[in-house]
Order: C-alpha cells, then structure tokens, then sequence
C-alpha cells in the first residue's frame, strides 16, 4: 500500500471518531445535524478505502439526500434553537467511562482477530455463475441472502407506516418552500430526468458491477424528494388508494415472486436458472421504485387517506375512493 | 432435506395480508385482516401437524443451504411458538375487528374522525407485518436474518404503540424505539464479530465454530445484552410499563404475549445451542438472577399500580422473570423438565395475558377509565369480561387446573432435581405476591356494582377475550398436547452438557 | 497495524461515542444522532474486518447494505416520532424513569 494511501487511512481513521465526538457533545443541535451529516461524508470516503463501492454509493446517496432531508425537516418542526444542558466536565468524563468499559472487550476482540481471513469468499465466488448477477454483492443480496432483502424492503414500507403513525394528525399543509423561485425549478427541470437516466442506469449495470436496486432507489428517491420540495413534482393529487397501491408496489412484486417460487418449486425464492436474470432484474426494478417511493414519502409525511367530510350531518367518514 | 413450503406460507401468508390491508385502506384494512388470520394460522397448525407427525422440518431459501443461504427450521420449540403467534394472533384480530370500528367514529370533532380513520388504516398492516416478523423470527435459523426480523418487530411495535395518540403512549414509544434500536445495534455487532472471526451466520455453523475464548465472550456479551433490552428483564425492563400499558388494548394484548417472548426464545437459541456451554456458567447464574429480581420487583410494583392496564403489565415484568430462571435450570440435572417448564410457560402466559389485556380494553371501552375503583361491580355490570379477567388470573397466579399451573409444577420439579432451593423460594414468594396484586385486581370485581350501569362492550370484543383465558386453563388440563409437539422434534440438541 | 484493524478500531470507537451520545442526552433527536454515529461504527466495524480478505468478502458488505436501509428505516420513524412529541408535549426530551403511563 503507498505511503499516501496510509497516511489517508490514518487520517481517516482518527477524524471519524472525532467528528462523531463532535455530534455527539456539541450543545446546539442544528450544529450537531450538521456534524451528523460530515460523518457521513468522512464515512462515504472510508467505504471507498475499504472497497465497499456499492456502500458507498449509498452512503452518499442516502446522507446528501433523504436522510439529510429527513433531519432538516425535522428540525424546522422542532425548537431547533434549543440548547442541550451544559453537563460538566465530571459527568461526560463519567458517561464516557461508563461507554468505554462497555466496549473495551469488543475493542480487544476485535484487535485479536487474524490479519487474513478468508470469509465466504471462496464459496461465493462458486456460486456466482448459478445465479442472475456477476458481480458478487448483487449475488449475495438478491439471490443467496434474498429472503434478508424480501424482509428489508418490509421493513421500508413499515417504516412509511410507523412514519405516518407516528406523525399523528400533522401539522396541516407540509411545509414547503412558498415560492421555489425559477432559477430552482430551472434547476430541478434539469435535475430531476438527468436523475431518473442516472437510476436506470444504475439499476442495469448493478448486475455485473457494483450498483442496483438500492443505489438506484435512493438517487432515485432523491429526485423525488427534490422534485416534491420544489413543487415540480405533485404527488398529492393522486388518488389516496392508488398512492398506497404503488407504494406497496416494490414489495407486492417481490413477495409474488416468492409466493410464485414457493409454489412452484417448494422453495422459497429458488428462482430456476434459466430466468434468473431477468427475475433478478425484474425485482430489482420493482425494488428501485419501492425504494424511491418510500423515500418520498418519508418526506412528504403526510398519509394517503380521505379525510372525513366536515360538518355533514353523515356519520361515516369517508373511505379512500 | 427440502420441507414442504408450510415453512414459507406461515410467513408470506401474513406479508402478504399486510400489502392487502394497506392498499384496502381503512375500510377494508380490518376484512384483510380478518380473512388473513385465520389462514395464518392454518399454515401454522399444518406445519405443527407436520412436525409432529415427521420431526423437524428444515427449509434451505433459495436452494442454497448454509453458510450462503438462508435456512429456515420449524422444530418442536419453534412450532409451538409459532401456534401461539397464530392463537393469539387470531383472537387478536377478531377482538380489534370491533374494537377500532367503535372508537370515535361518528362522534367528536372532525380531527378526532381523522384520527380514527387514520388508525383504522395504519392498525392493520402493521399488526400483520408484526405477525410475519415473528413468524420469520421463530422459523429462522440464520442470526444476521434474525436481525432483519428483530428489526421488523420492533418498528411495528414502536409504531403500533404510537397508534394511542396519548402523549403518555408517544412517549413511551420513544423510549421503547430508542431502546429496541440500541437492542438491535449490540446483537448486529455480536453477530458481525461472530461471523469476523468463523465466516458463518448458520446457528449450527456457529455451534460447531465457537468456542469458549475473548471473542466468544464478547459476542455473548453483545448478543446478551442486546437481547436482555428488548426482553424487559430486570433491571433493563423501564421501558415496558409505559409501552404495555399506553398502547391501544389490542397492541397491549401482543407485546406482552408474543413480542417479548420473541426476545426470550433468541436468547434461550443462543445460549442453548449456539454458545459453547462450558463458559456459560457465569451467565447462565445472572440471568437467572436477573429473572428473580424480575419476579420480585415486577410483583411488587404491581401492588403498587392503580391502574388495570398497570398492573398487568407489571405483571408481565414479573411472569418474564419466571422464563429466565431457565438459564441456570438448563444446566443441570431437569434440565429437559425445565425446557418443558419454560416452553408451557411461555404459551400459558401467552393466552392469559393477552386475555387480560383485551379484557381491560373491554373495561376501558365500557367505562372510559380502567382505574381499580372503575372495576367495582364489574361482576354483575360486565360479567363475561369479569369472568375472563378472573380465568386470566387463575393462570398467572399458577392455581391448578390452569396452564400456568402445569409450567410453573415442571419449573419447580426442574429445580428441585437440581437441588436449586433458592430458585424454588423465588418463585413460590413470586406466587404470594402475585396473589397480592391479583387480590387487589379481584376484591374490586366481585363488590357490588355502582348506581350507573353503562353500556358493556360488544360480543365481538368480549368473547376473544374470553376464549383466551379458557384456552389458558384447558392447556392445564392437557399439557401433553404441547409437550408431545416439543418432544417430536426437540430442539437444543447440545442440551445436557455441563450436567454432572 | 493493517488497514482493516484500523478501520475496524475506529469503528468501535464510533459504536462507543454513539453510546455515550444516547446516555447523555434526553432529547430524541439527540439520541437518534447517537444511533446513527453507533450504528455507522457497527457497520465500519464490519466492512474493515470484511477487507481483510482479497477481494473484499461480499457478504458483509450485503448485510451493511441491509443494515443501512433499515436504519433509515428507523431514523425515519424516530424524527416523526420527535416531532410529534414536541407537538403534544412541548418538547421531545424522553422522561428519564417515568414509571406508570400518564393518563
């Protein structure tokens, strides 16, 4: 490894836990957000280092788009001015005694552990032609580990749930830029095709290299979101059954594949041989616009239901049409 | 070996209810549920029959079989769960059927309205995503899926607290999210470290991987804590009355007798079968530690509640205890008697709580309060929901003939073969002091009722309730029926070492 | 020390500053950022000990990718989470032991 290469790990290697530091103890929290989101930089960068490509993708994806929208609209509904307690010197010098302790036999462990090792490498290696993908990730994430994937993208459309059960009844109209102004819609007019071509483009080649369903999702989910928050974009008008139904889309097709599966062959996602590509692509494709689609209305926040009539004298609320 | 694809209806069976809730909306939201249910179950009682009949069933996910793939294995422990999540679960769902279609519909401001439609929508996929999640959970057999699954569980239940729309439930939610979250992250870490240092997330390629050394240890650590947070044992259990307590009666009803036995049958997995057993003495003593702190404490801050909702769910903390008390009991002579113990226990406890959870929610839709003072008269005014929440007790209090009975008989004979006594005055000063809190509960229902009779609540809500806590007692009267499922296909099959 | 040791240090250090965040902070919002920074480290903790074989082991990597979902996943339903509690509450500082529920 070169001298340069060291020495960006080194650096790496330190001002990932100082910044994390940083997060965790400035009192201001838009200050800490914004640590929050340098972490994810900084992290984005250690994927890199590590040859975790497809991670990183996301990593950056994810933290420059719906997560960091996610925190930021968060804090525009919160008393973000809102300093935390000044704590003494006493009391985080104790926290952080007690949290060292605490992971000091992991740290050890971890320190023990060989230089080489040879993980599932070899095996999966093996198998990689029997599947619809070359490149080993995409293998192991859709094929060999793909019941972890089908109960993933549960846990996607679960979390619009709790979302939405958590929001309650909202504040009203969701916040929004009053006036996106034109040289932003101009912007976004650009933007958002360019994204849609970049997730194509990244949903097809994620099976021979590193890309796919969750790096297209998310830039895609990306677009989305910018699209929405600029008023490009509507997604409010359609109707509140058909907004659900496409949400559950990605899963519904993944779960229908795995029903088809179970079915066929008694076992659960063994996708036969000779469609196993085009399966994989199919569900990748379904996954994208799961994903994307989640994302967005994370943001959006607001559930896709009717609301009851107002002061009619009837006594049923309306259902979705 | 491929099994028959019961395994894989048993979990996509309730997936795919929850797509369907969530696209029929909050109209048709609960008619999904109530048709998934029951065909849930059916794919559960099928694959039972199956195991009883031939031994385990072993599925390999996608063909590949571990280490690569992902196997799924319905045994005797994990059957019997999976026929609790579907008893309860169905009776559950029958009880929520009427139960949010009562509740602030046509009355109230037009924001409450919205809120009731709101829940009518969300309820239901989560409540079926939650049964998949465990149902994944139980079937499972590869420790990083366990992740995903622990995950699925613990945001549905988050979410499904939160469906109270109390500040006191929202709050309680937090605390449960951040909890559950922290839970998962040291399990993810365990499990990542284990896989570092034997390149296998196979429960059998671990048992036969790991041995007792600095990073066996630490995984236990990670993998034990994290899973002691979200079972609610002594001293980690804050979170659980709040949460328990504050949810919706439906939701009370499955957290305390599925979702925090899910935690419980993990760690009995681990520590049964996939840790080595020769380092686990330490361990196994401070669990079972733990679990008669929990039992005591539990009990005692039960008497202390003033509420219905209070006191059962305190009551969980305590009964949780009593699971516990496996770990030590598992390592010496009656440790098969202690499995069995633990397992019927589980299941007893399942019904009866959940039985009495959905009884208060008869009580506090009848009345609008669920204080003790609320329950006088509740004989005479409420009588089947009476009946139930006394039929409930019988089975925690573990007076024969009632399910309770049977399991708390085989833990104690587990630990007198072992010589255990102190295990035994715990759980019999457990017994006592749940008679207190019962007591409590009961003197109320059986004093005359009040002046004004409300309205009681409807059949629908009532006899789920009810059914509940009689399946509790007839399991006391034929134990073998669960225990010959368990025996079929025993599980742990490492049990016995570190026996003299 | 290699690369992978490195990194995988820095990931547990990360996992116990996310620690300490979630200890010392009432605030929601503040204990979310805690579960990210711990759940980043858990993560890096992987993907280093992942890089220690030629090439980089993929099945970490696919876990992490899973495991990154899901934690937006939950980030997600944290932030409404605060938000409402502020709403309701006035603030969404987490009571420290409140036994019992409110009501």
């Amino acid at each position: 490894m070169s001298p340069l290469g060291r020495a960006l790990d080194l650096v790496l290697a330190v001002a990932l836990p100082l910044v994390a530091a940083a997060a965790v103890a400035r009192r201001g929290l838009v200050e800490a957000v914004m640590l929050l989101f340098s972490l994810g930089v900084l992290l984005a960068l250690a994927w890199a280092r590590l040859g975790a490509s497809d991670i990183a993708m996301v990593e950056a994806a994810l933290g420059a788009g719906v997560t960091g929208v996610l925190f930021l609209t968060a804090l525009s509904r919160l008393d973000a001015a809102a300093e935390a307690p000044r704590r003494s010197p006493l009391g985080w010098a104790g926290l952080s005694l007690l949290a060292a302790a605490a992971v000091v036999p992991v740290g050890l462990a971890v320190a023990a552990l060989p230089r080489d090792f040879a993980g599932l490498v070899a095996p999966v290696l093996r198998a990689v032609p029997e599947t619809g993908a070359t490149h080993p990730v995409t293998s192991v994430l859709l094929d060999f580990r793909g019941y972890d994937t089908l109960l993933e993208i549960a846990v996607l459309v679960l979390a619009v749930l709790g979302a939405w059960a958590a929001r309650g009844r909202g504040e009203g109209a969701p916040s929004r830029a009053p006036d996106p102004g034109p040289l932003l819609t101009a912007a976004v007019r650009v933007v958002l095709p360019l994204s849609v071509v970049m997730a194509g483009v990244l949903l097809w080649i994620g099976a021979f290299m590193p890309g796919g369903a969750f790096q297209a999702g998310t830039v895609l989910g990306t677009a989305l979101v910018l699209g929405s928050l600029s008023g490009v974009v509507r997604l409010g008008r359609l109707p509140a059954w058909l907004v659900r139904a496409v949400l559950a889309l990605g899963f519904a097709v993944f779960l229908v594949v795995a029903g088809g599966t179970a079915a066929s062959s008694g076992r659960l996602l063994d996708y036969p041989l000779a469609h196993a590509a085009g399966l994989l692509l199919a569900i990748e494709a379904a996954l994208t616009l799961s994903i994307a689609l989640v994302m967005a209305a994370l943001v959006e926040g607001r559930a896709p239901m009717s609301e009851p009539a107002g002061r009619t004298p009837t006594d049923e609320p309306e259902a979705a049409p | 070996m491929t099994g028959a694809p019961l395994v894989a209806w048993s979990i996509l069976v309730p997936l795919a209810g929850a797509v369907a809730a969530l696209v029929a909306g909050p109209r048709g939201g609960r008619w999904a549920g109530l048709l998934t249910a029951p065909l849930a179950l059916a794919a559960h009682l099928g694959l039972a029959a199956q195991v009883r009949a031939g031994g385990p069933v072993r599925h390999l996910v996608g063909g590949w079989g571990a280490p690569l793939g992902i196997d799924l294995l319905a045994d005797g422990l994990s059957a019997l769960m999976l026929l609790m999540t579907g008893v309860v679960g169905l009776l559950v769902t029958i009880y929520a059927f009427a139960y949010f279609e009562d509740h602030g519909d046509g009355r109230g401001d037009v924001a409450a309205r919205g809120d009731a439609v709101r829940r009518r929508l969300l309820f239901w996929p989560l409540w079926l995503f939650l049964w998949a999640a465990l149902a994944a959970l139980f079937l499972t057999r590869d420790v990083f899926n366990v992740y995903v699954t622990l995950e699925l569980v613990g945001l549905s239940a988050v979410a499904l607290v939160a469906l109270a729309d109390e500040p006191a439930a929202l709050s309680a939610a937090a605390r449960y999210l951040v909890l559950a979250l922290l839970g998962s992250l040291a399990y993810l870490l365990g499990v990542g470290l284990a896989y570092a240092g034997h390149a296998t997330l196979d429960a059998d390629g671990l048992r036969a991987a790991l041995r007792p050394g600095l990073l066996t240890a630490a995984v236990a650590a990670l993998v034990g804590a994290g899973l002691c947070v979200k079972a609610a044992i002594f001293p980690l259990h804050g979170w659980l009355p709040p949460a328990h307590g504050g949810a919706p009666s439906p939701v009370s009803a499955v957290l305390s007798a599925l979702v925090v036995k899910a935690s419980f049958y993990l760690l009995l997995r681990w520590w049964g079968e996939i840790l080595p057993g020769d380092g686990l003495a330490a361990s196994s003593a401070l669990l079972g530690t733990m679990g008669a702190l929990a039992i005591l404490w539990g009990s005692i801050q039960a008497l202390r509640q003033e509420r219905l909702k209070q006191v059962i769910a305190y009551s969980t903390v305590a009964q949780l205890g009593y699971l516990f008390l496996w770990f030590p009991l598992s390592r010496h002579l009656g440790a098969a008697t202690a499995l069995q113990g633990a397992a019927l226990f589980a299941l007893a406890h399942a019904l009866a709580k959940a039985g009495l959870f959905l009884a208060a929610g008869s009580v506090l839709h009848a009345l609008h309060r669920d204080d003790l003072d609320a329950l006088r008269g509740l004989g005479t005014r409420q009588p089947l929901t009476a009946a139930t929440l006394a039929l409930g007790t019988v089975s925690i209090l573990a007076l024969p003939p009632s399910g309770g009975f049977a399991a708390k008989w085989l833990l104690l004979s587990a630990a007198l073969q072992a010589g255990a006594w102190w295990w035994v005055a715990v759980m019999l000063a457990g017994g006592l002091l749940a008679a207190g809190y019962s007591f409590r509960v009961l003197e109320r229902i059986i004093s005359p009722a009040p002046d004004e009779s409300p309205a009681p609540a409807p059949a629908a809500m009532a006899l789920p309730a009810f059914a509940l806590a009689v399946a509790a007692l007839a399991l006391g009267m034929a134990p073998w029926l669960p225990l010959e499922l368990l025996a079929a296909a025993p599980p742990l099959a490492g049990l016995g070492r570190g026996a003299p | 020390m290699s690369q992978p040791h490195l990194y995988a240090l820095s990931g547990v250090a990360l996992v116990a500053i996310g620690l300490l965040g979630i200890l010392a902070h009432r605030h929601l919002v503040r204990r979310i950022i805690g579960l990210n920074v711990t759940g980043s480290g858990v993560f890096l903790v992987l993907v280093a000990l992942a890089a220690r074989s030629t090439p980089a082991d993929p099945v970490p990597h696919a876990l992490v990718l899973t495991g990154l979902v899901v934690g937006v996943s939950a980030t997600a339903l944290g932030l409404a989470l605060a938000v409402r509690l502020q709403r309701e509450t006035g603030g969404p500082e987490v009571p420290e032991d409140g036994e019992g529920g409110g009501r």
